[in-house]
């Protein structure tokens, strides 16, 4: 059982370090723009450097909101009434591919670099009515 | 005779008030420590993480072969902490993370025959695997996949405290649960 163990723990510990190093590759661009996706769709995409100093007020659709602050090139939950409150525990972010999500209210909040979006078609949407 | 094959005859499952006893007593532990966690407001480097410390009794459970006590400690742990320090959206993670993370540890002490720690990561990164799942369904979008190693890497550490843990509470066990 030891040889098995062995290559097990040594085996986690590859795919640990493998996707450490294709992470920097695949994230190493500039922090640029901020992006909010809502239900999977991109509502917002705003450059850092224009928020900065201010807050963005997201309405979620059972009327719950999360009010988003930036300072100095950090983004953070400062509010949020949702009911566990994880969102603004997960405290600031600022590198390009780190995240904050809201799960109660389906929120993205990424740090996205120059060229490719998290995951969108491009397209933007104001607001999602249901 | 075998266990399995004296239940079978008598009908009835001998459970000792003494087994009953730490059954009770893993389910409170297992939600004071998922409480104590939910009160870190350290954030461990991806959204979500936790130490993982509640999987501890569930894994001596299994170390023990008793499949059926794991899974309703478990279960019963997640219910009750959702009810009382969290809400449906947490019982909902929690139950995904824990039925992927026992399945695995189940099939890696029965099937792969892994020493116990190992069987441990390889429940801990189980777990928050599915957790992610549940975020990426949820969320609707990748971003969190740039969390993954973090994920495996956190789970695989929670993994082996809890197994070291497990082997070091082991012996206190010794005559409960054995082939009564």
């Amino acid at each position: 059982m030891r040889r098995r163990d062995f290559f097990f723990g040594a085996g986690v510990v590859l795919f640990v370090v493998i996707c450490f190093f294709l992470r920097g590759l695949l994230y190493g661009d500039q922090a640029v723009y901020v992006e909010i996706l809502q239900d999977g769709s991109l509502i917002r995409r705003e450059k850092l450097s224009d928020l900065e100093g201010q807050e963005l007020r997201i309405e979620s659709a059972d009327g719950g909101f999360n009010l988003i602050d930036f300072q100095e090139g950090a983004v953070w939950v400062k509010e949020a009434d949702c009911e566990n409150g994880d969102c603004i525990r997960q405290g600031m972010i600022r590198r390009t591919g780190e995240s904050i999500i809201c799960l109660p209210h389906k929120l993205t909040v990424t740090i996205v670099g120059n060229v490719d979006s998290a995951d969108t078609d491009g397209e933007i949407y104001d607001s999602i009515v249901r | 005779m075998k266990r399995k094959r004296r239940e079978k005859m008598t009908g009835t499952s001998h459970k000792s008030t003494q087994e009953i006893a730490f059954l009770g007593l893993f389910v409170s532990l297992s939600m004071i420590l998922s409480y104590l966690e939910s009160l870190i407001p350290v954030y461990l480097g991806a959204p979500g993480i936790k130490p993982g410390l509640a999987n501890l009794f569930v894994l001596l459970l299994l170390m023990k072969k008793r499949v059926r006590e794991a899974v309703i400690v478990n279960l019963l742990r997640i219910i009750l902490s959702g009810f009382l320090f969290g809400n449906l959206f947490s019982i909902v993670y929690s139950i995904a993370g824990a039925a992927l993370s026992m399945t695995v540890m189940y099939g890696m002490i029965f099937g792969v025959r892994l020493h116990p720690v190992m069987a441990s990561v390889a429940g801990g990164i189980a777990h928050n695997l599915a957790q992610l799942a549940v975020a990426l369904l949820i969320l609707d979008t990748n971003a969190m996949l740039y969390y993954l190693p973090v994920l495996v890497l956190a789970g695989g550490i929670s993994g082996v405290f809890n197994g070291v843990l497990a082997e070091f509470l082991k012996p206190y066990l010794r005559g409960v649960w054995e082939h009564s």
